[in-house]
């Protein structure tokens, strides 16, 4: 918990009504789910390994247990995300889930948009893709406004947003092809079965774009460089936007789908939702296969090691065996609570809700 | 040349052959790898504002400008007026350059203005400035807690968050980047 937040509920009558709020969401989000019979699970915080994603970082600590030997030593680590147990639950025959908890990334950018502990929703859908998680994440939107006696037309960092459904849903490719005219499957390169920076920057260069490009510069970068230049701004902001089909390249857990022009994992079947700037959530259609899902993680794994500045921790192989073992067909949805209140609060900052 | 890793509101930049003014910038990591910094920034051509995300540790060119001393008069809804002491001459500066240094300024006091191409575009703010609080609610003795805040205005007329210590009459250090209390001030 933050140290001052019982001083600002002193000193702050308005940060008592943001945090009642945020409480209330919660409890509509326990009531939509428990509606729907899904089992609502408790995952760990501290865990002995973590899946490998080289985009995040982490937070590390010591567990000391004390026996007639002395203590015993152990490094513990505070999950990222509730994914790995929930599909684990899910491989175990639990079938469709949800947890509310706190999550922990480390390094997370000093901004009004993140903290390193923060509350999060991720549910389970067994049996369901993708495109049935956009729709339960719009039912969610309406459930909420409809039982905080909201109208569908809600105001958030000055945009007026309407949420009635269905939300526009957008693919990466799309994106790019309307707002830069570049086609990304033209840069992808079958000989190394992957989207290649040399094919991408030959792009940029061509429509003269005020991108620089150096020699260290990698096709993630300069791909989330041109997205967050010229398309996220760009996007339609009078509805929710669905962002979909990301590069799989970005998205190691995602179920992988082939391109149009050329055969390989391209694209994957994730979406985010978008809101006035404010980055929602982020969906798979999980991927079920253990032996890609062991090549992925060899992949980032290898992204992780040159990556100097991340802990080091131990990586979680009894996920890749869970899904051995058989993992449903199933999508998932991580969804930032914080910032669910931030939009149906009007809040700017995700600090005046964060206790 | 800056690196964009030292890219900081109030920078002005040589961007694709055109002279910007960063008006907000902020670190950005995707959660998706690699790190960014994100700004907003006026070309000063143009009075246009565009959104731009430069690589973490890229590099930009920094425009060079001249600085000149001149006493501020008055501002208006669009801009704001400045004389130079010695020849009288006036020069205006549009209040969106000025930016939120606008509601620390106090007429009759001498500014260090940012010039380009002969052009007044901005000035140069110092990283503090000290002002008298005008109106705020009573302090509360002995409570030194940092965090618990009440609101204050200052002889300029900005509202600025405060300790609940801070009475009426008092001077107090303000940042004016950020707009941000930083302690009393011992003048």
């Amino acid at each position: 918990m933050n140290t001052s937040f019982f001083k600002q509920l002193i000193a702050n009558p308005a940060t008592k009504e943001q945090y009642l709020l945020k409480l209330q969401i919660i409890q509509l989000i326990r009531d939509f789910f428990r509606e729907r019979k899904y089992i609502e699970i408790e995952p760990p915080i501290l865990n002995n390994a973590l899946i490998p994603e080289s985009y995040l970082d982490i937070y590390q600590t010591e567990e000391r247990r004390v026996g007639l030997d002395g203590i015993v030593r152990k490094n513990k680590y505070l999950m990222t995300s509730p994914e790995a147990f929930q599909k684990k639950l899910l491989a175990a025959g639990f079938g469709s889930n949800f947890a509310i908890t706190r999550s922990f990334r480390n390094g997370e950018p000093l901004s009004g948009k993140h903290l390193g502990e923060f509350s999060m929703l991720e549910w389970y859908e067994q049996g369901s893709t993708y495109t049935n998680v956009m729709q339960t994440t719009e039912e969610l939107f309406t459930f909420i406004a409809n039982n905080l006696n909201l109208s569908q037309k809600i105001t958030y960092n000055s945009a007026n947003i309407d949420i009635s459904t269905p939300w526009p849903r957008m693919s990466m490719r799309d994106l790019f092809q309307e707002f830069l005219s570049i086609d990304l499957e033209e840069t992808w390169s079958p000989e190394d079965n992957a989207f290649s920076v040399k094919h991408l920057t030959q792009k940029v260069v061509e429509k003269n774009l005020p991108i620089t490009v150096e020699t260290s510069t990698t096709w993630e970068e300069l791909f989330n460089q041109l997205f967050l230049t010229y398309v996220e701004p760009a996007l339609p902001t009078e509805k929710p936007v669905i962002v979909m089909d990301f590069p799989h390249e970005l998205s190691p857990l995602a179920r992988p789908r082939p391109g149009e022009k050329h055969q390989g994992n391209l694209w994957a079947e994730r979406f985010e939702v978008m809101i006035a700037g404010l980055e929602i959530c982020d969906t798979y259609t999980e991927n079920t296969d253990a032996a890609l899902q062991k090549s992925t993680f060899e992949h980032e794994i290898s992204k992780i090691s040159t990556k100097k500045v991340h802990t080091p921790y131990d990586f979680d192989w009894e996920f890749v065996e869970a899904l051995e073992h058989g993992l449903p067909d199933c999508s998932g949805n991580a969804l930032g609570i914080d910032r669910l209140v931030m939009f149906f609060g009007n809040y700017d900052s995700i600090l005046d809700i964060a206790a | 040349m800056a690196q964009t890793d030292s890219i900081r509101k109030s920078m002005f930049i040589m961007f694709n052959n055109e002279p910007y003014f960063i008006t907000d910038a902020e670190f950005y990591s995707p959660g998706k790898g690699s790190a960014f910094t994100r700004v907003k920034m006026k070309n000063l051509n143009t009075n246009r504002v565009i959104p731009f995300t430069f690589k973490s540790g890229e590099r930009v060119e920094e425009l060079s400008v001249n600085f000149k001393t001149m006493q501020y008069l008055f501002s208006d809804d669009s801009s704001s007026t400045f004389m130079d002491p010695a020849t009288y001459e006036q020069a205006s500066i549009s209040n969106d350059l000025l930016q939120n240094y606008l509601q620390y300024m106090k007429a009759g006091e001498s500014y260090i203005l940012i010039v380009y191409q002969e052009q007044p575009i901005s000035i140069k703010f110092p990283p503090q400035v000290t002002l008298e609080v005008t109106e705020t609610a009573p302090a509360v003795r002995g409570n030194t807690a940092n965090n618990a805040t009440k609101e204050a205005i200052v002889e300029t007329g900005a509202k600025i968050q405060v300790p609940l210590f801070i009475d009426i009459g008092e001077k107090i250090k303000i940042d004016p980047e950020y707009g941000t209390y930083q302690g009393r001030s011992t003048e």
